[in-house]
């Protein structure tokens, strides 16, 4: 597959989008009480949910659309 | 880069403020509703206490009620209204503030007009404070609770909430302004490329303009230099172009171009650039072409334009010029290059070759005359040429009845140079109406400053073959004569056999033209061309010039003197007038004489002059034939 083609978003990137995700997944999902909201809470969790799928393919939509590619220059 | 920065940035902090705004107005509906509802709360309790008290009938024990309340938290006042002015405080239980203070006014007057609840600030600190009052009695109950017992947990519960919120909020105006910023970069990149593509595009044909070409010529120049593959260039011109455009109109013109746009584009490879450099010029790259190469695409370019074109229903044969420069041959830069091949294209168009590689001997010739006629260009806007008079005498006087303009250009580094020189670079180069608006108007101030000294001469002005394509000429000359007030019979026109058989019909109708206004007309050079006498009858000619070719030999050529006999004869018997040129001596002189010819010009006489010297030759009493002087100034 050529979905390295598509790919924008870095390393460091990934990283950081995994440590937020997890974040927002823990007080979306697990640790409700804090938001008390379980709209707003779901939301939160969405958030954290399309953050881990972005960190594992590398691919960001929204970077696709506004032409932006955190992937190291040489690699890409 | 700096908009979507912008955007990030204006789309977060609109979040953010939005964010902010909602939070400080849930914030305080929380907040109020959570008072309300404490409110109702302690007037509920307030009121179960008021009511036990009434049952009591009057007969309660003050002190042992305040006992029981919790001094900490709240402050009971008892106010009654036995005392004149209405309700007033009566007992407290811990208030710091003493019962008969002003403070308590604003509040005891709202519970006076019925209020039973609310929010007040008494001596700086916020209150709910509920009142109630109990039945049959003149007493009211009224309880102040500190506000600060009921803020905290709203704050609590709804602040997490409220960054959640915000999170999502902003998260999204991320992505906004990521996506907003995104499709109008695009729309930018879309918008520049079409820009970039006007700027590099000839709108008319759609093909790559001059600096495109010389971009695309430089980077096959530097490929050179890499893989050594020679880069050729052809620049191609159509022939007769303009008068296309003059005769069809601009927009058959333009037809024309873009059908040749199509044909070159058909004729070429895909690698290969053709180019509309302007007017009608076009140039063909090969980037990795040689001579061989760019001679068989000339060939083949060529054939591609020979088909007649269809312009609005009209057939129309177009033939081209080419100019061939090979890189590194023939030049050693883009500049060269062009320069060489646009050299290459006009010498096939003189040659009518088609085509010619360049050649680096005809350059110095090329080069000299492009000079030259820049040189030219410089001079008659600069006034640099001078007219120069040479006196034409009656040989049967031997008085001056007129002059002859000569133009002389005296060229700073080359000296004098003569007209047959420049004459015909001026005709080819298109100065030529220049130069002749040049020398009418310097010939017709010279007759006009000349009249009012009193000094009647006929002015001889020679006409390029160019000048008999000018329809509006007979109109313009005979406006500067009134403008003058010269009469016309003053200027002669000399006009060459050759310059009439260009195009007889045209010449005779400008010749008429003329006339009519009563110009004088002279054939110059006669006998060296068509000597037609057909036109010779037919055109409204005065006067016969001799050339000076048969008279400058006369007196040794038997053949020369019969050739000016004859001319006499003939232009006499058409009632002509005849002037020999090139009359260098006496026997001359005295030969035409002899043959009855009516006036001489040449060096016996005078050379051409400049016209101050003319007239301080005309006042040192001039020529005189019989003496054999020869007034030279």
């Amino acid at each position: 597959m050529d979905i390295k083609k598509y790919r924008n978003a870095g390393g460091i990137d990934r990283a950081l989008r995994v440590v937020i995700a997890s974040v927002l997944i823990y007080f979306g999902f697990i640790n409700t009480a804090l938001i008390g909201q379980t709209l707003i809470a779901t939301l939160v969790g969405i958030l954290g949910i399309v953050n881990v799928l972005v960190a594992i393919t590398g691919i960001c939509p929204i970077y696709t659309i506004a032409g932006i590619n955190t992937c190291p220059k040489n690699k890409a | 880069m700096k908009l979507r920065t912008w955007l990030l940035l204006s789309f977060v902090g609109f979040a953010l403020l939005i964010v902010v705004l909602f939070g400080a107005v849930t914030y305080q509906i929380a907040i109020d509703n959570q008072i309300d509802k404490e409110i109702g709360l302690l007037q509920f309790s307030l009121r179960n206490q008021a009511a036990a008290m009434s049952t009591r009938n009057g007969a309660i024990h003050w002190e042992d009620w305040l006992r029981r309340a919790e001094p900490e938290e709240d402050i009971y006042l008892v106010l009654s209204n036995r005392k004149p002015g209405g309700l007033r405080p009566t007992m407290s239980s811990t208030s710091a503030i003493p019962l008969d203070s002003d403070i308590y006014i604003p509040l005891i007057k709202q519970i006076s007009d019925g209020a039973t609840g609310g929010r007040t600030i008494l001596d700086g600190e916020s209150y709910l404070w509920v009142a109630a009052k109990i039945d049959s009695s003149p007493y009211t109950l009224l309880t102040l609770n500190q506000f600060h017992h009921y803020v905290t947990s709203p704050l609590k519960t709804l602040g997490a909430r409220i960054i959640a919120a915000g999170l999502v909020v902003v998260w999204i105006a991320v992505w906004g302004s990521l996506i907003i910023s995104g499709l109008f970069v695009k729309r930018q990149e879309k918008h520049n490329a079409a820009i970039l593509h006007q700027a590099l595009h000839d709108e008319l044909t759609g093909l790559p303009n001059r600096n495109l070409l010389y971009d695309r010529l430089q980077q096959a120049i530097n490929l050179w230099h890499r893989a050594q593959k020679t880069v050729a260039l052809l620049i191609m011109d159509l022939d007769r172009f303009k008068e296309i455009n003059d005769a069809l109109g601009h927009q058959s013109g333009d037809e024309v171009l873009v059908q040749t746009a199509r044909r070159l584009r058909e004729a070429l490879r895909g690698t290969d650039t053709v180019a509309r450099l302007g007017g009608d010029e076009f140039a063909l790259l090969l980037p990795t072409g040689d001579a061989q190469q760019a001679t068989q695409l000339a060939n083949k370019v060529l054939k591609a334009l020979e088909p007649p074109y269809q312009i609005n229903g009209i057939a129309i044969d177009v033939k081209a010029s080419v100019g061939i420069a090979v890189y590194p041959d023939h030049g050693n830069n883009a500049d060269d290059l062009i320069r060489h091949a646009d050299m290459a294209m006009y010498q096939a168009k003189q040659q009518g070759s088609g085509f010619t590689v360049y050649a680096a001997e005809s350059d110095a010739n090329s080069l000299n005359r492009l000079t030259l006629q820049a040189e030219l260009r410089h001079a008659i806007q600069n006034d640099k040429l001078a007219l120069y008079y040479q006196p034409q005498v009656d040989l049967a006087s031997g008085s001056v009845i007129g002059v002859e303009a000569l133009l002389r250009w005296n060229h700073p580094q080359k000296g004098f140079i003569p007209p047959d020189e420049f004459i015909p670079l001026a005709e080819k180069s298109g100065l030529i109406s220049m130069l002749t608006e040049l020398v009418l108007n310097k010939a017709f101030h010279q007759c006009n400053i000349w009249q009012q000294a009193g000094i009647h001469l006929t002015i001889a002005i020679n006409l390029s073959a160019r000048n008999l394509h000018d329809t509006r000429l007979p109109s313009h000359i005979s406006r500067m004569l009134s403008a003058l007030k010269i009469p016309a019979d003053r200027i002669h026109l000399e006009i060459t056999e050759s310059a009439m058989m260009v195009d007889p019909a045209k010449a005779k109708q400008i010749l008429d033209g003329f006339d009519d206004i009563g110009l004088g007309l002279a054939i110059d050079d006669f006998g060296t061309g068509y000597s037609s006498l057909s036109y010779l009858k037919r055109l409204p000619v005065d006067v016969i010039k001799i050339d000076k070719s048969f008279v400058l030999d006369m007196t040794k050529d038997e053949n020369d003197a019969s050739i000016v006999r004859a001319t006499i004869d003939l232009a006499h018997t058409l009632g002509l007038r005849v002037v020999a040129e090139g009359v260098e001596d006496r026997e001359t002189w005295s030969a035409l004489q002899k043959l009855g010819c009516d006036i001489a010009q040449g060096y016996y006489i005078s050379r051409p002059v400049p016209a101050e010297e003319l007239v301080r030759w005309l006042a040192n009493n001039n020529f005189k034939p019989d003496s054999g002087k020869v007034a030279v100034g």
